[in-house]
Formats: structure tokens, C-alpha cells, sequence
């Protein structure tokens, strides 16, 4: 057991004792990415976190998708009008009938 | 990164409905369903539009053009062989076998006038533009004739050949 002024003495510098710590400036915006970094746990997290850069993927790939499905559409359409053509006036065209009548 | 395949998942899924949509719906169904089936008259009417009365002038056109074809057909047919006949005779005179190929080029001049001035005949009765479309579709080839594969299309009528 501590003799009475030793007591005394610790009593006196704890209540006199002051921690001043100095104010962290990045505490807040700490403290958000923490909730920030949980909140990508889930998919609707990680999609909130990189919609600017998912939305123009998504954008991108679809207009060209669309663009390469009607190209494609376009194409077979004019490749069997050709046809059509070469067969309508192959109907029409006596130089060709000529040609295939025995 | 299991986030990111999903996510890149789900815009390739995305995307490829879309294309496939985009195939599905671009061009007009009724002239697809024609080509598909081959059918010429059914081709001239979606394509290029043609009201019932259009459809019907050009069909009426149509058949009476198939005489004047059969009869260059038949023409051709006849000059042809001579030809051939005269290229195959020993000994044939030159002069004859030059005019004989003289009357087969000229048969098939008379040919291309005829085709091409009954396929104007056919967009006169169509509107302006699809008139225009269709010439452009139709009269390089008859100047090509040799390219045309044998028909193989209905035109819903009586081919007299």
C-alpha cells in the first residue's frame, strides 16, 4: 500500500493530467468510405459505386448491338431482293429463256 | 470482382437481346415473307408498294409481255441453231455464219429494248420514287443479262415458254 502523500501526489498530477489530441481533418470522410466500402458488399452497391463508368459500357454496347443486328437485318434483305431480281427477270428476259429451252 | 463478371454478364445479355431484336424488327415483314417464298409478283407489290390498282396494271402488263417474250424466245432459239449449224458445217461459207451471228446479236438487242421498255412500263405504274427504285434495281441487269441465274420464282402466272 502507497503511503497517503504518494496518493496525494498521483491524485493531484491524474487531476490535473489534460489530453489534447490533435483533430484528424480526414476523420468524416474516413468514416464514409468505411460505410462506402461495406455498402460494395451487395451488387446494387458495387453498381451505385461505378454507374458512371458501367452506364456508358451499357450504353455503348447496346447501341452497337443494335447497330450490328439491323446492319445485318439490312444485309440479308438486299442480298435476297438480289436474288429475287436475277430470278424475276430471269422470268421476264428472253435471251435467258432461249438459253434454257432444250 | 465477382460483381464486375456479373455486371459484364448481364450487359452482354442485355446487348445481345438487343441485337437480336434489332435483326428481328429491321425491314418490312411482308416483303421478307415474300422473298422467302420466292414470289415475285407478291415482291413487287410489298417492296415497292403498289396499291391494288398498280398491282393489277403491272400484273396485266406482265401477262401481255409474256408473248411478245415467247415470241423473242423463240426467235432467238431459231437463230441460234442456225448459227450452230453453220458453225459446226464443214466448210461453211464465212459471209453466212458472219450473218448468222449478226442476226443473233441483233435478236438480242431487240430483247434488252423489249425487257427494258416493259420494265418502264411496269414503274410508270408505280409511284415516282419506288418507279426510281425499282429501274435501279432492275435495268442494270438486264444489261447483264448473261449474270442472271434460270428462274427459279413464281410470278403467278403462265409462263408460255
Amino acid at each position: 500500500m502507497n503511503p497517503p502523500d504518494l496518493n496525494d501526489s498521483l491524485s493531484r498530477t491524474l487531476a490535473s493530467w489534460r489530453v489534447n489530441p490533435p483533430a484528424n481533418p480526414n476523420f468524416r470522410p474516413m468514416v464514409w468510405q468505411r460505410i462506402r466500402n461495406h455498402s460494395r458488399d451487395t451488387w446494387a452497391g458495387y453498381l451505385r459505386a461505378h454507374l458512371l463508368g458501367w452506364s456508358v459500357a451499357a450504353g455503348l454496347a447496346i447501341v452497337t448491338a443494335g447497330w450490328a443486328g439491323h446492319s445485318v437485318a439490312r444485309a440479308q434483305l438486299e442480298s435476297s431482293r438480289e436474288q429475287m431480281v436475277v430470278n424475276y427477270l430471269g422470268n421476264l428476259d428472253p435471251r435467258v429463256m432461249a438459253k434454257l429451252r432444250p | 470482382m465477382k460483381y464486375l463478371i456479373s455486371t459484364l454478364a448481364l450487359v452482354a445479355v442485355v446487348a445481345a437481346a438487343v441485337g437480336y431484336m434489332a435483326f428481328r424488327t429491321s425491314g418490312d415483314t411482308a416483303v421478307q415473307q415474300a422473298l422467302a417464298k420466292g414470289d415475285a409478283m407478291e415482291w413487287l407489290r410489298t417492296d415497292f408498294r403498289l396499291t391494288d390498282a398498280q398491282f393489277a396494271a403491272i400484273k396485266k402488263l406482265h401477262d401481255s409481255y409474256s408473248v411478245v417474250c415467247e415470241e423473242h424466245c423463240r426467235d432467238i432459239q431459231t437463230a441460234t441453231r442456225t448459227r450452230n449449224a453453220l458453225k459446226a458445217a464443214p466448210g461453211s461459207d464465212p459471209a453466212a455464219l458472219a450473218a448468222a451471228e449478226r442476226r443473233v446479236a441483233e435478236l438480242r438487242v431487240v430483247c434488252e429494248s423489249a425487257i427494258a421498255s416493259h420494265v418502264r412500263q411496269c414503274a410508270a405504274h408505280m409511284s415516282p420514287e419506288a418507279g426510281e427504285r425499282y429501274l435501279a434495281l432492275v435495268l442494270p441487269k438486264i444489261k447483264d443479262f448473261d449474270h442472271l441465274a434460270p428462274p427459279d420464282v413464281q410470278l403467278n402466272r403462265q409462263h408460255r415458254h
